[in-house]
């Protein structure tokens, strides 16, 4: 089986997943109910209970829709922005170009996970600072990507020959360079969203992110730590879904990458 | 005969020997979070409290029971009109060698209780005068305090010497153990004391409080012998120890009041319709089994039954369990649709945990609640300081004495974040003061009535201190206040 | 090669002086007092004032970061608000514990990278090289704390082979470097993988194995290098990472090193604390960078004549 087609699986399970969440969940993923706490998978609850009695596989259902809604608008934001000034960098060139470079490699100083440190001391925990640090950590990676391409393809013969006949620099970055650039940034987007899911959980896990009730696969984990020895399946279940989820969009972006 | 004459020279050996202090061993004590700092001047942290308990001393000191005993002063008198004390000093040594004099004692003093230096100030604001001469220190009160010995028995009533200078890390104090080596996020590490005044040396020569935040850590640490006692130990995590035939758990009384804090002058908690419906919608069991895994006693007022002599326990039914009558209330109040924010201490998992099954059980009265987690910083500016809040949970360490557990609740008192306010109950604790016996006691808990009457708050809880440690430690005793006493223990 | 370090030194300084301004900055603006962090909910308004005015939380903005940037270049990191003793002080404590971690797992991830990378781009038809695609594919995306957290409770709790978290001595470091080391890894065998699969490719490959050349020898002169060029190209990023992870990792076990000092600091609102820990943690992230930069110069001579 093709890599690739593993991988569209994959996501395609977790879209349905969470699309079909919206619509219906077995339980209220919120739903405490203290009896019913470290329940073992069964047909009632099919991944089992956890400390407070919500069950679990509710609320990883509910969870996949947040992680990926913030990983999606973080790197959409952060690619959006960077492609604009990486494209601007590599089409105008010298003193702009300097510019916006050196900002790129200061912001590479910056990882992910200090930005949304930093982000959280002013914004307070949640899901802002985390769509904050992802954006802003996907800023120099498009930038130096979209400056790359447009550097490549401005030299193409085509170019030259729109040039040639008349075109404004202008309708010759958005109609031509552009369009030629975005398959390779759209597979840097599939790429990054994996990260950012990562970095989703981990800050999550960390206490700073997603804040509860609202379920989040990372601050599931953090809350299972404690009883991993008492019920394996709180730890075992949002691990897996993280891992498949990131396997998924590496697949799927790894196979297209190639042709970088 | 020589042989026997051996034989009962080491059986006699063999029985004293547990009792005589060993040297070499050492207790490992696994804590939470890292001591602020050992200035008694300064210091509030708990977590500096309980190590300090050791190292420090005051006038007086904390028993088990609450009660008070002498430690730098031998004995003390009291003057008929309750405004002069009389302390006798006994003979004793600070960490440094030097002898403690009542000069020591008086400059001490009269640094806590001054504004500019001190930061609990306010304990000592009845204090006239503090003054020394021989072996005698002299203190004179402007009112009769009741509550006044127990505050000398407080961190910020240590003594140490008078041109002591940084005392933050590195504390002089007088008490069985001294300060010998604090590595922040590691360790702070506590060496025997040769010269302590009582002349009883603890059965440890070094005890070493390792900083370990998370407890599974912990408690694998004290599975594998890397700790021997973890003093406050997360009800969550019991399971891991509760049959390892290698370790016991003692349980006590915490001293804590639990409290689900109303803000009582924002509208519409300032209408006790209000208050009342979310009171009696309360399910406690509910909470204890699910925060605190069935390891705390329920409370319906500010005073915890740990507090013996002075708690009222006829409060039970001041506001039931009664989410029908609940839903009456509001509707009769006119706030049915009720929607507020629930702001919590992202650092507590106890309080996080209540707060999310205190809003479902009020979701079930039709009550709309936000959960807004913030952390530690944050609560202090917003919900203490500025009490910008709607409702919140928290938890009130446990003091000696009643009054200052209750002047808390005192219209305009600085730590009345509650914005709670009763002339009677104002006029209460000020009498009680001034009371003795059974007088006071009576004071009080008619107090703690109208705590409960007019719902200054929702008295959650005081959560079961669970003590974990290798089974050989004996001698471990339950405080009512936030310490460790690591002198008592042995092996 | 001169110029090149020249400029890359001076960019190096730049940057450094940005991190630290938009350190400063950002916390600048938060809600949060230290003094009312510092002295607890009991304290008076004058004790709080006195110790605003002692941490000189009450003068300009411009001119705290001013004074700061001058003692900072002179190696005075200020005072902790929280504990009170030096930064530098609980920065020395710290910084083993953190050292040790990541210069081990640096040193297992490229050289595990490098060994399993070789080993299957060599073999890579056989069935244990895919084997290795297939579980470094996995390894990258599992979550670094989650491998962690399953370590703990194989090792640890059900083994009893190694402790769970706090630092004693070196057998503490051993899950940890794997759990930090692992993902790295992955990528990193990746990547050498991806340059050793091209370079033997390569005509001129093909060239050498048809003149004759020694099979071992075209391995390691061309392959190999292009697959450490490869490696050095992304190993700057996963550096970089690696050191972001071990703030997570230190989490995780309990270790007392710099992330977890980090942590403490911004939510203790330490600003003296979090900006040195932060601008060092950038000043490791750009030598690491730099560092890489200096091995591929030497290694690619095209890059050097950029």
């Amino acid at each position: 089986m093709k890599p690739e087609t593993i991988g569209l699986v994959l996501i395609g399970f977790i879209m349905v997943l969470s699309i079909g969440a919206f619509f219906y969940t077995p339980y209220d993923p919120e739903h405490i109910a203290v009896l019913e706490r470290f329940r073992p998978p069964s047909r009632e609850h099919w991944l089992g209970t956890d400390h407070l009695g919500r069950d679990v596989f509710s609320r990883l259902a509910v969870g996949a829709r947040w992680s990926l809604l913030i990983g999606g608008l973080g790197v959409l934001i952060g690619g959006m922005l960077g492609t604009i000034l990486g494209a601007a960098a590599g089409y105008f060139g010298s003193k702009l170009d300097e510019l916006l470079m050196r900002s790129a490699d200061g912001l590479y100083a910056f990882p992910v996970i200090l930005v949304a440190l930093l982000a959280v001391t002013v914004l307070g925990p949640g899901s802002r600072p985390v769509l904050l640090a992802v954006a802003v950590g996907n800023l120099p990676v498009f930038m130096r990507l979209a400056r790359n391409q447009v550097l490549k393809i401005r030299n193409e013969p085509f170019v030259e020959a729109a040039r040639a006949l008349g075109a404004s620099e202008r309708r010759i970055l958005f109609c031509h360079v552009l369009p030629n650039a975005a398959p390779v940034l759209l597979v840097q987007a599939v790429l990054s969203l994996a990260g950012a899911i990562l970095a989703e959980a981990s800050l999550s896990y960390l206490g700073v992110g997603i804040q509860p009730p609202h379920p989040s696969w990372g601050r599931m984990l953090r809350e299972a730590q404690s009883f991993a020895g008492l019920a394996p399946w709180t730890v075992l279940a949002p691990g897996i879904l993280i891992a498949a989820t990131v396997l998924g969009f590496n697949l799927i972006g790894d196979r297209y990458a190639q042709g970088r | 005969m020589k042989y026997t004459l051996t034989l009962i020279v080491l059986a006699a050996v063999c029985v004293l020997a547990p009792a005589a202090a060993v040297s070499g061993a050492s207790l490992r004590i696994a804590v939470s979070a890292d001591p602020d700092t050992f200035d008694p001047t300064q210091a509030v942290a708990a977590s500096t409290v309980e190590i300090a308990f050791n190292i420090y001393e005051g006038l007086v000191k904390a028993a088990p029971d609450g009660t008070l005993v002498g430690a730098l002063a031998s004995h003390w008198e009291v003057s008929p009109d309750q405004l002069t004390y009389t302390f006798t000093l006994r003979d004793a040594f600070f960490h440094d060698g030097r002898k403690v004099t009542a000069d020591d004692v008086a400059s001490a003093l009269n640094r806590a209780r001054d504004p500019n230096v001190s930061a609990r100030w306010s304990d000592f604001a009845l204090v006239e005068s503090v003054e020394g001469s021989g072996s005698e220190v002299v203190i004179h009160l402007s009112q009769p305090n009741a509550a006044f010995l127990y505050t000398l028995a407080e961190i910020n009533a240590a003594i140490y010497p008078r041109d002591a200078q940084g005392l933050a890390s590195r504390p002089i104090g007088t008490g069985p153990y001294r300060l010998v080596e604090w590595r922040p996020n590691q360790y702070v590490r506590l060496e025997r004391f040769e010269q302590h005044w009582s002349g009883h040396l603890p059965y440890y020569d070094e005890v070493v409080f390792r900083i370990i935040p998370d407890q599974n850590s912990a408690v694998l640490n004290l599975l594998s012998g890397d700790v021997d006692l973890i003093p406050r130990m997360e009800a969550s995590v019991y399971h891991q120890v509760a049959y390892n035939p290698a370790v016991k758990v003692e349980a006590g009384p915490m001293n804590l009041v639990q409290i689900l804090a109303i803000n009582n002058q924002r509208p519409p908690f300032d209408d006790i319709r209000v208050r009342k419906a979310l009171a009696m919608s309360i399910n406690r069991d509910e909470i204890i089994y699910g925060a605190a895994w069935g390891f705390a006693q329920p409370l319906y007022s500010g005073i915890s039954p740990a507090m013996s002599a002075f708690f009222n326990d006829s409060l039970a039914d001041v506001n039931p369990y009664d989410p029908e009558r609940a839903r009456e209330l509001l509707r009769e109040a006119g706030m049915s649709g009720l929607h507020f924010t629930l702001t919590l201490p992202a650092d507590y998992p106890l309080h996080v945990q209540t707060g999310e099954i205190a809003a479902q059980q009020w979701k079930a009265i039709g009550v709309d609640v936000d959960i807004e987690l913030v952390e530690w910083g944050t609560w202090l500016e917003r919900v203490y300081t500025q009490r910008d809040y709607d409702v919140s949970i928290v938890g009130l360490a446990g003091r000696l004495d009643p009054h200052a557990i209750l002047v808390r609740y005192t219209t305009g008192n600085s730590r009345n974040f509650f914005n709670f306010s009763s002339s009677e109950f104002d006029r209460l604790v000020e009498e009680g003061l001034r009371l003795q016996g059974p007088e006071r006691a009576a004071a009080y808990k008619r107090a703690q009535e109208i705590l409960a009457q007019d719902v200054a708050g929702i008295f959650v809880m005081d959560p079961e201190q669970l003590a974990a440690m290798r089974r050989e430690i004996k001698g471990w005793a339950h405080y009512p206040i936030y310490v460790l006493d690591a002198a008592r223990l042995y092996e | 090669m001169g110029t090149y370090l020249l400029r890359k030194s001076v960019s190096f300084i730049t940057v450094l002086f940005v991190v630290s301004l938009i350190t400063f900055v950002t916390l600048q603006v938060l809600p949060g007092d230290p003094a009312l962090l510092i002295l607890g909910t009991e304290s008076s308004p004058q004790a709080l004032a006195a110790l605003r005015s002692r941490l000189g939380l009450d003068r300009p903005a411009a001119v705290r970061f001013g004074r700061w940037l001058v003692n900072f270049v002179r190696g005075d990191l200020g005072e902790s608000v929280r504990y009170n003793i030096p930064v530098s002080t609980l920065i020395r404590q710290a910084l083993p514990v953190t050292l040790n971690l990541a210069l081990w797992a640096v040193a297992l991830a490229l050289a595990g990278s490098v060994l399993v990378g070789v080993l299957s781009a060599a073999y890579g038809e056989r069935w244990w090289g895919r084997l290795a695609g297939v579980l470094s594919r996995l390894a990258m995306a599992v979550p670094q704390f989650w491998i962690g957290i399953l370590l703990i409770q194989l090792f640890a709790v059900k083994l009893q082979l190694l402790p769970a978290g706090g630092f004693a001595d070196w057998r503490s470091l051993i899950l940890p470097v794997l759990t930090l080391a692992l993902p790295r890894t992955a990528v990193l065998i990746n990547m050498v993988q991806v340059g050793m699969a091209g370079a033997l490719r390569a005509d001129y490959v093909r060239t050498a194995k048809a003149k004759g050349l020694p099979w071992g020898k075209v391995l390691f002169k061309h392959a190999f290098i292009n697959g450490a060029i490869g490696v050095a190209t992304a190993a700057g990023i996963q550096l970089v990472q690696l050191l972001a992870g071990t703030i997570v990792v230190e989490q995780v076990f309990g270790l007392p090193g710099l992330g977890q000092l980090l942590l403490n600091g911004v939510l203790q609102r330490d600003l003296p604390l979090v900006q040195a820990v932060t601008v060092l943690g950038a000043v490791g992230v750009l030598v690491t960078n730099l560092l890489m930069d200096v091995i591929l110069a030497f290694l690619d001579p095209r890059v050097r004549f950029d």
